[in-house]
């Protein structure tokens, strides 16, 4: 049984993965902050009805962040978003302590990703999530959330070499 | 057909998978850290408990009180109605502009409540009563007649 205080753990371990998840929709970092909070303070609230809380975690994320999508849209913010989605990928969504040349051709190739397969890239790599968690967060088949993976790394691994090639 | 799903992760992959590792994403703020805090620890307080406590007791006495108010009406006899013409609603001969004038009274003395046309009317009542009165001490013709033959 889940302590009145683990939540702190949760927060620490899987904040700024949906923060990552989030943004790759939401350019605002506000904005992206909101929604993960609302959406954290959902899960800790109903957590005890899911049988895979970490998949759920993911599941109220993506959850509110369409809601929240749905809500700017019928503000009419959302071709605002739109068009600086593709520019967000350059607002820090790493640590720069290390400000690595490999890590920054890395970030490039990120960004350059669908982002359907981005998700599930995040998902996997800072999320730690099993395949079969990734397809119950995202409602996809799980065989889908295995290839997203497999066609990320591809890609990457292609941008990559690309670039290298051309320096 | 190559399904990359199928076949496991390369030596090249692999490291790939440890470089992105690597990378930190950034946390969420410190103020986003307090506000999910606030929102998951706060409790109701013994004080916030009486005031709500409070605030429904008061919904509810403003609620029965108005009910009492409304039955009370309800039990309240029909107010007097004034029927031009009527002998008994009129103890003094008026006019017929003056007969208008005294219904147009009564009936904006109604409009207001119906203690305020009692009021107009006791008055009315006393007024007959004392013209009567001082009918009565003025001698009668046979009276007269007797005393002076």
């Amino acid at each position: 049984m889940d302590k009145s205080t683990d939540w702190k753990k949760w927060l620490t371990e899987h904040g700024p993965t949906m923060l990552l998840l989030v943004r790759q929709w939401v350019s605002h970092r506000a904005d992206a902050e909101d929604i993960v909070q609302e959406a954290f303070v959902r899960f800790w609230k109903s957590r005890h009805r899911a049988a895979d809380p970490k998949a759920y975690l993911y599941v109220c994320a993506k959850r509110y962040l369409l809601e929240w999508l749905r809500a700017e849209q019928r503000r009419g913010r959302r071709e605002q978003d739109k068009a600086i989605e593709r520019s967000s990928i350059s607002t820090p969504l790493f640590d720069q302590v290390v400000d690595r040349e490999d890590h920054r051709r890395l970030k490039a190739s990120l960004g350059a990703l669908p982002t359907e397969q981005r998700e599930v890239m995040i998902l996997r790599i800072w999320g730690g999530l099993s395949f079969l968690q990734i397809s119950e967060a995202l409602a996809i088949p799980l065989n889908t959330a295995s290839s997203r993976y497999r066609y990320a790394l591809a890609a990457l691994r292609k941008n990559l070499v690309e670039e290298s090639i051309h320096e | 057909m190559n399904d990359p799903q199928q076949r496991p992760l390369s030596l090249e992959e692999l490291a790939l998978e440890a470089q992105l590792r690597s990378m930190a994403p950034v946390d969420l703020s410190t103020d986003a850290q307090i506000s999910i805090k606030n929102r998951l620890e706060h409790r109701p307080t013994s004080f916030h408990r009486v005031k709500w406590a409070a605030a429904i007791a008061a919904c509810v006495l403003i609620a029965m009180s108005l009910l009492i108010l409304q039955q009370v009406r309800h039990q309240q006899p029909v107010p007097r109605s004034i029927q031009p013409g009527h002998a008994s609603t009129l103890s003094v001969d008026v006019a017929n502009d003056d007969k208008q004038f005294a219904i147009a009274t009564y009936s904006n003395a109604l409009a207001q409540s119906p203690a305020s046309l009692d009021a107009i009317l006791q008055r009315q009542s006393r007024k007959a009563q004392s013209d009567e009165a001082n009918d009565s001490q003025i001698p009668r013709i046979r009276d007269l007649s007797i005393a002076n033959p």
